[in-house]
């Protein structure tokens, strides 16, 4: 279980003000709101990249007394940029996931644990392929690969399936549904969302504005978040796999 | 393989024997003295000198996540210049040189480092690098200016070159070389997660902070002592670490490895190139051959394996 005290950030002309939140051992939550609203700056807090104060704990520990190696055993991030400065394989980035646990001396475990990753993320093709050499939907595959073989109880997608195609979109979002990691993830596609998450919040100027479950969603909350008009259109088609 | 570079390197270090301003038979017990006294010393020192400058390139492009960054784009080799001529001039036995340089050349690093906002602007970086290569010189031009009489030695020391060599500083150098590259060999796979982004590589299990400062201290303690004992040697930290990162692996186990081995094969090359060139006796300065040589070959990469060499 993730449990938050009170979170106040305050940068510039934003701050993240959220009271009391937890979220239990195996949910996945959706974390909704338009550009800015502290999605991601929810995300970092979370995973204690902010200079700030971490009223944050989980499985009861305060996340401020967990050493790096502690952190990166208990959960991991897919950042929303993230970026390879070295034309290192799909294989070795992937493995790199594995870092924390063995050290970087990988052994054929760790090697072993890696192909069934990206067997699971469907870039087993790719293996030996540098990263530069793929497109971008297919770059955020890899590292979200890699955040997979980190292997921790909790895991934090930061727009896990922006920029990818709908099968590969929908693939993502089975393997999310499967696991039974607790996954916290911020999104923009609604559709998606209340699809394959049980628990979304509707953020909105740095607060929490909706915490419900996806069933209890309505028109009239997605225009208040978004401040767009909403219309159950028939003519949208839907994808499944 | 690594040992097969190992033997080559001895082999390049005897055959540059044979190359010198004067023609001597090397076999003849006659020029014994030459050979073991000037030659054979100042070969083994411009490979230690190379490497040095190849292995601290090599942790700069990783640490900064930046194609461009080397001992001179960061500030680092001209900051430590200016605490080593202050050394010369202010009269400071030569003990203390490297020292100096050390000081000024982290505090440049630094002062870079912290003005172009950490690893994340490359661009920036490079330009903070540049005014604080040109602040330096101006400052080294006002100490050469200020402390008049020791004005030759400062002169001499800056046009770079490794004209006499004793066995002493030669192993100050080869000891140096050696515990900065166990050390950072040792924490090759750390380094490794540097290539990701912050935020993958701190909630991977680095700390990027205590990392960071821990490549940083060693590169420019390899710099400072390569700028105190030769002077300003430009080139070789820049293009090493993309030849090696090309023909081998991108890891840093082996790009350590091979950007120290290409830097002193590079260097070494351009001294015995300098001081045979010219048939007279005369030498010509190193820093302009390894610039011409360096600058030819990475011209040559950059056409044909660019893919290797770096990802935009």
């Amino acid at each position: 279980m993730i449990k938050y005290g009170k979170i106040y950030y305050k940068r510039n002309d934003f701050a993240l003000d959220i009271n009391d939140l937890s979220i239990r051992t195996h949910d996945k939550v959706a974390i909704l709101g338009e550009n800015g609203c502290g999605k991601s700056t929810f995300i970092n807090y979370s995973c204690g990249l902010l200079d700030s104060e971490l009223n944050v704990s989980y499985m009861d520990r305060p996340l401020k007394s967990m050493s790096m190696e502690d952190r990166a055993k208990m959960f991991a991030l897919f950042a929303q940029n993230p970026d390879v400065a070295f034309p290192f394989t799909v294989f070795e980035i992937v493995r790199m996931g594995r870092f924390r646990m063995c050290s970087g001396k990988y052994s054929r475990k760790d090697d072993e644990k890696t192909i069934e990753k990206l067997t699971l993320f469907d870039i087993v093709k790719y293996k030996d392929k540098r990263l530069n050499e793929l497109s971008g939907g297919e770059k955020r595959r890899v590292l979200l690969a890699r955040a997979f073989n980190q292997e921790t109880p909790f895991l934090f997608l930061d727009e896990p399936v922006s920029m990818l195609d709908i099968r590969h979109s929908l693939e993502i979002m089975n393997i999310i549904e499967d696991t039974m990691k607790t996954v916290v993830a911020t999104m923009h596609d609604i559709n998606l969302a209340m699809r394959y998450f049980k628990r979304l919040i509707f953020m909105k100027d740095g607060q929490i504005l909706y915490d419900i479950s996806n069933n209890e969603v309505t028109p009239i909350i997605i225009e208040e978040v978004y401040n767009v008009k909403v219309s159950p259109n028939f003519r949208d088609y839907s994808f499944i796999i | 393989m690594r040992y097969l570079w190992l033997l080559f390197v001895i082999i390049a270090i005897a055959s540059s024997l044979f190359f010198g301003s004067v023609k001597l038979d090397i076999l003849s017990g006659d020029n014994f003295d030459i050979i073991t006294n000037l030659r054979l010393p100042r070969a083994v020192f411009s490979f230690l000198i190379g490497a040095m400058l190849g292995l601290s390139g090599s942790v700069y492009q990783l640490v900064l996540r930046n194609p461009l960054a080397d001992s001179f784009t960061t500030g680092a080799a001209s900051s430590s210049a200016l605490g080593a001529v202050f050394a010369i001039a202010a009269g400071f036995s030569p003990v203390y040189v490297p020292p100096f340089a050390f000081l000024t050349g982290i505090l440049g690093l630094w002062l870079v480092y912290k003005l172009s906002g950490g690893a994340k602007g490359a661009v920036t970086m490079i330009l903070c690098g540049v005014i604080v290569n040109i602040v330096a010189s101006s400052i080294m031009g006002f100490i050469k200016f200020y402390f008049d009489e020791s004005l030759s030695s400062v002169v001499f020391w800056l046009m770079g070159g490794f004209s006499y060599i004793d066995y002493y500083e030669l192993a100050i150098v080869f000891l140096v070389l050696t515990a900065a590259f166990m050390y950072l060999n040792g924490r090759a796979a750390v380094l490794d997660m540097l290539v990701f982004d912050d935020s993958t590589a701190r909630t991977g299990g680095v700390n990027i902070r205590k990392e960071r400062a821990g490549a940083f201290v060693t590169a420019t303690i390899l710099v400072s002592v390569a700028v105190s004992y030769s002077g300003l040697i430009g080139f070789v930290g820049l293009i090493v670490p993309h030849i090696a990162r090309s023909i081998f692996r991108p890891d840093m186990k082996t790009n350590l490895y091979y950007s120290m081995i290409f830097g002193g094969l590079l260097l070494l090359g351009a001294d015995t190139f300098a001081r045979s060139a010219i048939s007279s006796g005369a030498e010509l300065p190193v820093g302009i051959v390894t610039a011409v040589i360096g600058g030819i070959f990475f011209f040559y990469i950059l056409v044909k394996r660019r893919a290797e060499m770096w990802h935009d």
